[in-house]
């Protein structure tokens, strides 16, 4: 008996270990071209950030960094993500090599002066967090390749349907993890998911 | 034996009752209604939710029913009316508010709350 527990538990603790050193998939669909594997990527974009900065993958370059879709009069599950994405600013301010960028999807309301009033209320620190907004198609299709969602609708509350999910992309444009932006627990994996890609 | 027994019991029901509001019916319609901007623990967000410190309570404490009521224009954000809520129901939240956020509680007679009520300001 004693003899199955030390099996049991020498077991558990080797598959422990595999599975912290385990690399986080690339998600969404690859195609093999010639021997080679395509990864789903992020397309190139150009937006405009609360200081009217233009914002371009480039600003993402050798950095990995944590996409989301929101407006600042949400009246539904934003606040909770924004609560949640200032604590993982608060647990990464000395990493720079982590950025966060969230986008808009109330093209209309949402003019640069009021997503600069909006991030000084939230107080961010805007280096490594920006608020986006842009062409409105482009965000909305923007979101597709981060699987998550942006769409107006009427019926909604506040006018759009929006996810709540966090998106954590690699150096390369890929999509690497994703979580539930509003459940603080789902958060805490997340950014165990983040402390991997910034030892890959 | 059986005195253990009953203390045992006794402590159980004390420190569950603990961790539960007084005022569950308050406690289920904030968290319904107030917690999504507001959050569970009343902290808000940054300087764009107010966080609900027994300070600010105290503070505005005569006009919480009618802002819960008609609710607040904001710079960003507006707070919501909840005009469905009678006076009963928001005295429950705002005697939660204070029992459970503030720590501070008060006991407001419900005649109060409704007289508060039918003279509240022209919405801001």
């Amino acid at each position: 008996m004693i003899r199955f527990w030390m099996f049991f538990v020498v077991i558990a603790t080797v598959s422990c270990d595999v599975d912290d050193n385990k690399k986080l998939p690339v998600l969404g669909n690859k195609l093999i071209d010639n021997g080679d594997t395509i990864y789903h990527t992020i397309r190139d974009f150009q937006f405009v950030n609360q200081d009217s900065q233009i914002i371009t993958p480039s600003t993402f370059e050798d950095k990995i960094y944590i996409a989301d879709f929101f407006f600042t009069s949400c009246p539904t599950i934003c606040p909770k993500v924004k609560k949640q994405m200032l604590r993982i600013q608060n647990e990464f301010e000395n990493e720079p090599r982590l950025m966060m960028i969230s986008h808009s999807i109330d093209t209309k309301r949402d003019t640069v002066g009021r997503l600069k009033t909006f991030s000084d209320k939230l107080g961010i620190n805007t280096d490594q967090w920006m608020l986006v907004t842009g062409n409105k198609d482009s965000i909305y299709s923007i979101a597709d390749d981060y699987f998550s969602i942006a769409k107006e609708d009427a019926e909604a509350p506040g006018g759009f349907d929006h996810s709540g999910k966090l998106i954590l992309v690699d150096t390369e444009k890929r999509v690497r993890s994703f979580c539930d932006g509003t459940n603080p627990s789902a958060v805490d994996q997340f950014m165990d998911d983040i402390r991997k890609l910034l030892k890959e | 034996m059986r005195i253990t027994v009953i203390f045992c019991i006794v402590t159980l029901y004390l420190l569950l009752a603990c961790n539960e509001s007084r005022y569950s019916d308050g406690q289920t319609m904030y968290n319904n209604l107030c917690a999504r901007c507001h959050m569970e623990d009343g902290s808000g967000l940054g300087e764009a939710i107010p966080a609900l410190t027994p300070e600010r309570l105290e503070l505005r404490k005569a006009e919480i029913p009618c802002l819960i009521k008609h609710g607040i224009k904001g710079e960003i954000m507006d707070m919501p009316a909840q005009a469905q809520l009678n006076a009963v129901q928001i005295s429950n939240i705002v005697h939660y508010l204070f029992d459970h956020l503030a720590k501070k509680p008060v006991q407001i007679p419900l005649s109060d709350i409704e007289a508060t009520l039918n003279n509240c300001p022209q919405r801001q």
